[in-house]
């Protein structure tokens, strides 16, 4: 016995310094994939030092927003902060709260899915879906409530195997430049295919790039989920609001036809939502219903015709917001 | 809890410790029992009160019928014994069909089942465990066995976590003499033990998931996939279930060696049999084994009319596929195993013995028999993976028109869609199957290391774990398939 056990953990502690060295290689190794954008938006908010205009949402705002000429045109810098509506709702909210400051000026640009709270995973599948950066990684695994029953029954190994399998990724300096290159190009969803603001660019010569009328659509109001959202950004408005900051809503882009289809179901969210929600809302949903030539990939993902047209409208739409608000000698909240 | 999770890794090693900490089997059966029963309420507390009381009921009556003296008395614990166990399966594990085929049934009436009747949850492990009980009641009955007094040694027996939720369907006869005596630890069979968990990870995590993304995809839409990919994919799921099943097995019987605890081999490289007769002697022999000794001699077996062995057959192996689950894919899966063996027998009365009884050594006619017996076996395991019978018959009749319809395309413009999956599946595929091939004279390939110096030993089981590791899949591990039966 003496000996099987010396033997086996004399061959463990090997397995145990081989797995500490691939951790910490794999840990560190910087990542090009789409998700790992989640750092780059998380140091410019953390390090953003005087009043600026956040931009909260999903893919939709990642892809359909044009920061750099909002900044111009409003006189604010700009930082855009969607990525990804799966991460859901609760996370560009926690954004919000844990790095607007006096000052700022937050743009809520969620996905439909995303108020219906058909986006959004639990902690361990929105982990899963930010692998590729090391803040999402620290901030998860800093966090004793994630090490729950289901992480050690189902996860863990894999999680391993995960950061084992980027460690063990044996890479020249040619390669990580060859990779560099491959993120670049033009439709690559890539990290680099991001702008100093956070605005997905990679899709801007592309122009339409898929059928979107043979994908997959759909809004449905119920009142239960919609109830809970809003909840949930009513919350952060007052907290915003305590800050000195201010929280506005726009809704999310949608091909003409699509609009077509939804169109009750839309009008019963919209209406849902302006009696509701105690923050100022940019424009009617109909006003972000596109051609389809608007649109690059998904039905969230405008190209760059339709960010064009949609940066536009929000810009005018903030615009007249502000002056009918300086008119009433109103603060911005309803 | 399952092998494949951390929890697991964290549990085994504490349980390893506490029944060595002791001597007496007292203490060793106690440590099991509390082991098992927590290993086993991971999943969920109240299958424990279900399976204690399954346990107990078989104790109780093991203990009467063992002193009873009349024959009634024994006839009638018996039958007890059967009632109790069949009942409690066919409560938890066929309600739900009978209450589904009722409900098409009444449902064409205009009347409706209630609820409660199609919403009863399948306790993990329960077709293995009550197996295990009724074998020891009828082993009792028989005369093969004493019943165990010691409360422990028979809890110990029922519930013993390795083998409790996927076997192997262990015997009484095998097992409780084990339970009845303190155990030593023996150096040699704890190497074996963790060799074989070794083994049986990589078979799991590797080759059974990977291929699994192949199988569920093509499986996941079959009237919109062609013929040639599902065609892939049953092969697939082929190898899928055998390295998902063998590889539990393998870590059942591993862990068990921890504890010094020999359990039955439940496979021995059941692809390479050149008859199907063959290869149910090799696939899941202690549940084979079982039917065989249980089911199919008490019908009659062999020694009655040729019609009536057929018959017993038939019922035998139809019996079998009830018992993965209750679904008319599973009978017909058993009834088609059941008929090649009949149809077997046929040809096997027709030839001289010599030709087709013993495995040939002639290396073409030997890949011939098997290339057979794998297609035989392979249809079957189209109507155990679809989804429905119905499902499962659109897809023998899409695989069996590739030669009409889709000869006159590429196969690789066929299978673009899954071809990178595929492509991965084919190289591990190989890879497995030549390793197995090689390794086909010991009871799993590495136990070819024993005979290596310790550095190549643990350079060899190093690059195992690595290997793992690194093609394992990273989302999460799929569950077991046998749990679901």
């Amino acid at each position: 016995m003496k000996r099987f056990l010396l033997k086996l953990s004399l061959f463990i502690s090997i397995q145990l310094v081989l797995l500490s060295i691939v951790l910490f290689v794999g840990h560190n190794r910087q990542r090009m994939g789409y998700m790992a954008a989640f750092d780059d938006k998380v140091e410019l908010l953390k390090n953003h030092d005087r009043p600026s205009f956040i931009v909260l949402g999903g893919s939709n705002a990642a892809f359909g927003f044009d920061s750099p000429e909002f900044a111009k045109r409003i006189g604010l810098p700009t930082i855009n902060t969607g990525l990804h509506g799966c991460l859901g709702l609760d996370l560009c909210l926690e954004l919000a709260e844990s790095y607007v400051r006096k000052g700022d000026q937050v743009l809520l640009l969620p996905e439909w899915a995303l108020i219906a709270g058909q986006f959004g995973s639990s902690p361990l599948q929105k982990h899963q879906l930010l692998r590729d950066s090391s803040l999402a990684r620290q901030m998860h695994f800093s966090n004793w409530e994630n090490y729950t029953k289901e992480f050690f029954d189902e996860f863990a190994l894999p999680e391993i195997a995960y950061i084992v399998q980027e460690g063990a990724k044996f890479r020249t300096k040619k390669n990580r430049k060859e990779m560099a290159q491959n993120a670049k190009r033009p439709g690559v969803y890539s990290r680099l295919n991001f702008n100093e603001q956070g605005d997905f660019v990679g899709h801007h010569e592309l122009g339409v790039a898929k059928d979107i009328l043979s994908l997959r659509c759909s809004v449905s109001f119920e009142s239960e989920a919609f109830e809970l959202a809003v909840k949930k950004i009513n919350d952060l408005a007052d907290t915003l609001e305590k800050r000195g900051a201010t929280l506005y809503f726009a809704y999310p882009p949608m091909p003409t036809p699509f609009y077509e289809e939804f169109e009750n179901e839309i009008q019963s969210s919209h209406e849902y939502l302006s009696q509701n929600l105690r923050i100022p809302i940019l424009h009617h949903p109909l006003e972000t219903a596109y051609p389809v030539d608007h649109f690059f990939d998904t039905i969230n993902h405008l190209n760059q015709k339709g960010k064009v047209a949609r940066t536009n409208l929000l810009i005018s739409t903030l615009k007249q917001h502000e002056q009918r608000t300086a008119r009433a000698g109103n603060s911005f909240r309803r | 809890m399952t092998f494949t999770s951390l929890t697991f890794l964290i549990f085994f090693p504490m349980v390893f410790l506490l029944h060595w900490l002791g001597r007496s089997r007292h203490w060793q059966n106690t440590i099991l029992v509390l082991a098992s029963y927590f290993f086993y309420g991971w999943w969920d507390y109240r299958f424990c009160a279900l399976m204690l009381a399954s346990s107990l009921i078989d104790y109780g009556i093991g203990l009467y019928l063992h002193s009873a003296n009349s024959d009634f008395k024994r006839k009638a614990s018996l039958t007890l014994s059967v009632v109790c166990n069949l009942g409690l399966l066919g409560f938890f594990k066929y309600c739900n069909f009978f209450a589904e085929n009722l409900e098409k049934l009444l449902g064409e009436l205009g009347w409706t089942v209630p609820d409660f009747i199609s919403g009863i949850i399948l306790p993990v492990g329960i077709s293995f465990y009550t197996f295990q009980t009724l074998s020891y009641t009828i082993d009792i009955y028989r005369g093969k066995l004493k019943p165990t007094r010691n409360i422990f040694d028979y809890l110990a027996f029922v519930s013993f976590f390795p083998q409790l939720v996927a076997g192997p369907v262990e015997r009484a006869t095998n097992l409780i003499p084990q339970f009845s005596k303190p155990r030593l630890f023996d150096y040699s069979e704890a190497v074996a033990g963790c060799q074989l968990i070794l083994w049986g990870f990589l078979k799991k995590l590797v080759v059974a998931d990977r291929l699994a993304s192949v199988v569920d995809a093509a499986y996941l839409n079959p009237a919109e996939t062609p013929g040639t990919v599902l065609l892939i994919a049953t092969v697939f799921f082929a190898f899928q279930i055998y390295c998902d099943f063998s590889a539990y097995s393998d870590i059942a019987i591993g862990t068990a060696k921890l504890f010094n605890i020999q359990l039955m081999r439940n496979f021995n490289y059941p692809y390479f049999s050149q008859s199907i007769s063959e290869f149910w002697r090799r696939w899941h022999i202690s549940l084979s084994t079982w039917f065989r000794d249980y089911v199919f001699i008490p019908l009659g077996g062999s020694r009655t009319s040729k019609l009536r062995t057929n018959l017993n057959l038939m019922t035998t192996f139809v019996l079998s596929g009830l018992w993965h689950g209750a679904a008319w894919q599973f009978i017909v899966w058993g009834g088609i195993n059941g008929l090649a063996l009949v149809g077997e027998k046929k040809i096997d009365s027709l030839l001289p013995a010599a030709d087709i009884k013993s495995r040939s050594t002639n290396p073409f006619v030997a890949a011939v028999r098997i290339g057979m017996t794998f297609s035989i076996i392979c249809l079957g395991w189209v109507f155990f993976r679809a989804n429905h019978l119905n499902e499962a018959l659109s897809i023998v009749y899409k695989i069996a028109m590739i030669p009409i319809c889709e000869f006159h395309s590429s196969i690789f413009k066929q299978t673009l869609e899954f071809h990178d999956r595929i492509e991965a599946g084919l190289l591990i595929l190989l890879g497995f199957a030549s390793i197995e091939w090689f390794g086909q004279h010991r009871i799993h390939p590495l136990q070819a290391t024993s005979s290596w110096s310790l550095p190549a030993r643990w350079m060899a089981y190093t690059a195992v774990i690595w290997l793992t590791a690194r093609f394992m899949l990273t989302l999460r591990i799929n569950p077991f398939i046998y749990f679901t039966f």
